[in-house]
């Protein structure tokens, strides 16, 4: 008998800006657009099955859901990877900063700032809700 | 006092003068170990004492975290992260997700950047710290995942 298949093909409708978001992250993490609605979708399920209510939808879901990722990097990153490793370790703390100056080139606000967490899932919460972070 | 091009080097070298007691994780110790992502933040593990907390804010005070000098370290030491400036940032942590100082104190390795020492996590000890179920962090621990491979290869 043959072995069903593992994934299924769908047409799905989402909004511009939904949709925008995952091209992003497909992108930052070298991964398909169907690899982040799966992982969003397996998110969502693992929490509301762990909580049973609507809490589960928090801005804390993620810190109780670990994420199974699929083995294995893309191609393009394993191939950024091996190219990294034969720098030095100066080296690659440069190339890194020179990409960061070249990416605030445009970044007009400044700020002196102290912020306090008490708790490490407050500092996560308040990278993902309020700050464009690398 | 001397100037360094990169802002680890910078932030290291005072820390390293005021004998402070700490070890880098997050990105920049990914970059250490192997990738070039770039980070806007400096994120530093600290021995949580508030002697250690005091010589942590007196070495940043003195490269243009004016606002360290006006903090006190017992705060620090309470809060699980102090967050400092804005770009560069250090990100003054007490616990690193799960992993607590003496957890990685044993196991660091320093590398060179120019010229001064850099305490940095291990790679098995950034991995524990990015255990958050962040997608961000699900994707570094596959990178660290994957350095770690390429290094014993």
């Amino acid at each position: 008998m043959p072995k069903p298949k593992p994934y299924a093909r769908i047409a799905i409708t989402l909004p511009e800006k939904q949709l925008a978001q995952a091209d992003r992250l497909a992108r930052r993490l070298d991964r398909s657009r169907s690899w982040v609605v799966a992982e969003a979708i397996r998110c969502y399920a693992a929490a509301e099955e762990a909580d049973g209510s609507e809490r589960a939808l928090s801005t804390k879901t993620y810190a109780r859901t670990p994420i199974a990722m699929a083995p294995g990097l893309g191609e393009s990153r394993q191939a950024q990877l091996v190219r990294d490793l034969s720098l030095t370790p100066e080296e690659r703390v440069r190339v890194a900063e020179e990409t960061l100056r070249l990416s605030e080139r445009h970044r007009r606000v400044r700020r002196h700032q102290l912020v306090a967490f008490d708790e490490y899932s407050d500092f996560l919460d308040w990278k993902v809700s309020g700050r464009l972070s690398p | 006092m001397k100037d360094y091009d990169t802002r680890v080097a910078q932030v290291c070298s005072r820390l390293n003068a005021e004998r402070a007691k700490y070890i880098v994780v997050g990105a920049t110790a990914m970059q250490l170990w192997g990738t070039t992502r770039a980070t806007r933040d400096v994120d530093i593990l600290i021995e949580p004492t508030v002697a250690n907390a005091r010589r942590v804010l007196r070495a940043l005070a003195t490269i243009g975290f004016g606002l360290a000098s006006e903090h006190l370290a017992k705060d620090v030491v309470s809060r699980a992260v102090t967050m400092i400036g804005d770009m560069p940032n250090v990100d003054i942590l007490t616990r690193a997700w799960n992993l607590r100082w003496t957890d990685a104190c044993d196991r660091v390795t320093t590398f060179d950047v120019e010229g001064v020492p850099v305490p940095t996590a291990s790679i098995g000890d950034l991995i524990e710290s990015k255990r958050t179920g962040r997608l961000q962090d699900a994707a570094d621990i596959e990178i660290l995942e994957e350095i770690r491979r390429l290094r014993d290869e």
